[in-house]
Parts: C-alpha cells; sequence; structure tokens
C-alpha cells in the first residue's frame, strides 16, 4: 500500500511529511544504540516479508507486518518503517521522495497505535493472541483508512480510487489479523523476550 | 532477487559530488511534485529524459523499474475519467468519460514519470554506504543513517534466509492457497525469520562493538566539490526555478 509518486496535491504532502518527521524524531529518540540493531534487523525483515506474496483467491497479495512492528517496537516503528520505504524507493521505486512522507505515515501510526493494544487488554497466551489479531488486523484496516483519506484531502475527484482501496483492503485485514497473531503466539513461545512486557491497566 | 546499488551511470554523473547528487535529487522531486500545468510537467519530463541519455542509463532496466509505478497509473487511466466528473467527453455513449479525470491521470503519469527517472539517474546510481556518508554531512539525524545502513546490510541477507526457509517448505509438501493452514504456515516462517534475524543482530552487534563500533560508520572515500558541482546545482536550481515560472504566471 504505497502513494505512488505525482498522485497527491503539494500541501498534503507536505503536512504528512511534517508529521512523519515529527513520529521519526520522536522513534529516534526512543531508540538507544542497543535497540537500534534490533530497529535494522525488524525493519529489513518488513521489507523482505513485503515481497511475500500469498495467494487471495485469483488473485495475490503481499504482508504489511506493521502492526507487529509496532507491537514489537513502539514508537520505534517510526524510523524503521522509514528506512524500509526509503530503501523500497531506492531498490523498487515504490513510491517517490516526495511521497516518502505521507506513506510513513500511513504505515507507522497505525502501526505505533495498534502496538500499544498488544501491551494491554486480555492475559494468557489466548489472550495475547487475540490482541495480536486485532492489532495486526486495525493496523491494515487504520493504513487503508488513511490512505483513502489524504487520497480525499488531495482532491476530491479520487472519491471512487479510494473506495476502491478501502474496498480491497477488508479481507486483508482478516489475514493480516490471522497471520499477526500466529506470529506473535510462536514468538511468545519459541523466544518470549521478544515480546514487549504486558503493561496491567 | 534484489539487486544491490549502485546502478551503472556514465562517469560524467558518478564525478558528481555524493550531496550534489542528493540536493538535485531533493530539489528535482519536490519542484516536480508541486507542478500540475501539462506543459510544465512535459517539460519536467523532458529534463528527465535528458538527464537519462546524459547518465547513459541501460535503458531497459530503467523502464523495468517504472513499470510498477505505471501500472499504477494505468489504473488511475481507468478509473479516473469515469469517476471524476465535471466536464464529460462522449456524453451521448454508454461510457461518458470525464475531462478533468483525464488530465489528472496525463499530469499524474507525467509527474511520477519524470521524478522516478530523474532519481534513477543521480540518487540510484549512489553506493548505499556513500548516500549514508553524503545524508550524513547533510545533517540527516545519526542514527537515522545508522538505521538505514544495517537495514540496508540485512535486506540481503533475511531475502536469502526467507527464501531457504520457503524452500525448506515447499520440500515437505507445503503449497501456498487461500486458506488458514497456509497463513498460519507464513506466521511460523515469518516468525522463525523473526527469530534468527534478533539473534544475528545480537550476535553482530557484539562483534562489532568488541572492535570498538561507536555508532558511526567511517568513510573512507573524501568528498572534493569541484566546479562542476556547482555548474550541476546551478543548472538543476534554473531548471526548477524555470518550471516554477511556467507554472505559476
Amino acid at each position: 500500500m504505497h502513494v505512488s509518486e505525482g498522485v497527491l496535491s503539494g500541501p498534503v504532502l507536505m503536512g504528512a511529511a511534517v508529521l512523519a518527521a515529527g513520529g521519526v524524531a520522536l522513534g529516534l529518540r526512543s531508540l538507544d544504540y542497543n535497540r537500534l540493531a534490533r530497529a535494522g534487523v525488524l525493519s529489513a525483515a518488513f521489507f523482505v516479508a513485503s515481497l511475500v506474496h500469498f495467494p487471495v483467491g485469483p488473485g495475490s497479495a503481499h504482508l504489511l507486518l506493521n502492526g507487529l512492528l509496532g507491537a514489537l517496537l513502539g514508537w520505534g516503528a517510526f524510523p524503521a518503517i522509514a528506512v524500509a520505504l526509503a530503501l523500497q524507493t531506492l531498490l523498487f521505486q515504490f513510491g517517490g521522495l516526495t511521497t516518502l512522507g505521507v506513506n510513513i505515515l500511513i504505515m507507522a501510526l497505525p502501526a505505533v497505535l495498534t502496538g500499544a493494544l498488544v501491551r494491554r487488554g486480555p492475559g494468557g497466551a489466548s489472550g495475547l493472541k487475540r490482541r495480536a489479531f486485532f492489532c495486526g488486523a486495525l493496523a491494515v484496516g487504520l493504513s487503508a483508512a488513511l490512505f483513502a483519506l489524504v487520497l480525499m484531502l488531495s482532491s476530491s475527484q479520487f472519491r471512487g480510487a479510494a473506495m476502491l482501496v478501502v474496498a480491497a483492503n477488508l479481507p486483508l485485514m482478516f489475514i493480516e489479523g490471522f497471520f499477526t497473531a500466529t506470529c506473535v503466539a510462536f514468538l511468545h513461545r519459541v523466544q518470549p523476550e521478544l515480546l514487549p512486557a504486558r503493561k496491567d491497566r | 532477487m534484489i539487486e544491490p546499488l549502485p546502478i551503472r551511470t556514465s562517469a560524467f554523473v558518478g564525478a558528481l559530488d555524493p550531496r550534489a547528487r542528493v540536493l538535485a535529487a531533493v530539489l528535482f522531486s519536490v519542484t516536480v511534485a508541486l507542478l500540475d500545468r501539462p506543459d510544465a510537467l512535459g517539460l519536467a519530463l523532458i529534463v528527465s529524459v535528458l538527464s537519462l541519455v546524459w547518465g547513459r542509463l541501460a535503458l531497459r532496466p530503467v523502464l523495468r523499474r517504472l513499470m510498477l509505478v505505471n501500472g499504477f497509473n494505468l489504473f488511475l487511466w481507468i478509473i479516473l475519467p469515469l469517476s471524476a466528473g465535471g466536464e464529460l467527453l462522449l456524453v451521448d455513449s454508454a461510457m461518458p468519460l470525464s475531462l478533468d479525470g483525464l488530465r489528472m491521470a496525463l499530469g499524474i503519469s507525467l509527474k511520477s514519470n519524470s521524478i522516478l527517472i530523474f532519481l534513477q539517474v543521480f540518487l540510484l546510481s549512489l553506493p548505499l554506504s556513500t548516500l549514508g556518508e553524503a545524508l550524513y554531512r547533510l545533517a540527516v539525524p545519526e542514527k537515522l543513517i545508522l538505521l538505514l545502513l544495517l537495514t540496508y546490510r540485512y535486506i540481503f541477507v533475511f531475502d536469502v534466509e526467507f527464501r531457504r526457509l520457503m524452500r525448506s517448505a515447499r520440500v515437505r509438501g507445503f503449497e501456498p492457497g487461500t486458506n488458514l493452514h497456509s497463513y498460519r504456515t507464513f506466521g511460523y516462517l515469518v516468525g522463525m525469520l523473526l527469530v534468527r534475524a534478533f539473534g544475528r543482530a545480537e550476535r553482530v552487534r557484539f562483534a562489532m562493538e568488541l572492535r570498538g563500533f561507536s555508532g558511526r560508520f567511517h568513510q573512507i572515500i573524501e568528498f572534493r566539490p569541484g566546479l562542476s558541482d556547482g555548474l550541476f546545482l546551478a543548472a538543476v536550481t534554473a531548471i526548477a526555478l524555470g518550471l516554477g515560472v511556467l507554472q505559476w504566471i
């Protein structure tokens, strides 16, 4: 889910870039050098996993992984996603330079918001699984909603395209949620110290 | 497979100071992103194509890299004329097309292609370590650059690792389909990738600290800005100003 180069209006691009820069600055402050290595690893995993296409009915889709990233890194998801998207621009021309800000915002803001979900709520292995499901699903849903929002803010002519984006992402929410739940449950069993500690209330 | 940077360019472009190239790419991208008149955008595309000739990029890979964005542009060419409204073409036919929608699709196509071509010539022709150093000297936060360089390094490692995991799943009879079993398997595969990745990150961190790493990769190449860099930046600035004038008067 990338906003393509050339689509959005100047004010929307600039506003989003300012917000994204703020998020990245906040995120960088939360990463010391020890956690930086971990963030680098995660953003690389985010990059690689987004290349993995899996079948959905007749077509195919790829994982976003932003909910998972938010769960593992908190605000650190902002710089991690920023770097991964910058590399996607350089290596594959997904998005461009001027859309970098808005693309960071679309992916990272839902990551931070839903990542916070994994840290609170019902405990136990099944509780964790449920929380992770909502984290992954909501992250995709929010990203699609933000994508539609920036399209509509840019030009009212994009209404049709915006609706299509949201509709196309609805089934992906379920898949991403299920995927995130499995992945988090796996990490919980194999290497629980990778997951953030749960905050009670 | 992911192709590592840089892509090959002419010696001319290669000799330009990396900082000048980064600044030029930013200046050109931002200016063109703000244009919306078709004539100004057409001119921007011409500038990009000329720089492509100047940089002597291999044409086929350039077009391949533009395929993704033009796939999306094609989607816009289909959806915008049907949904944008406003003044209509072919009013009496079964499928009236919106003139505004067509104009918009054209503008977006010109804009995206000219920006992405320009980036290929000047930004993608830098090795990533050099780009990191250039960004560092342009006052981008050090931690962010370190993160960029680490991520770049790991991308290739994980790409290979994930292919390996996927292959071993296939060998065991895994056939991805539209079912929960497949999605669960992908969850386990990515989980395993993360577990291995973290293990590797820890080992690399220890090894780097042991060798006295203090948070910065040092660049051995010296940057020597010269007259040609000044001329190049002046030319790009003049082009950006010219495009701006064409747009707003």
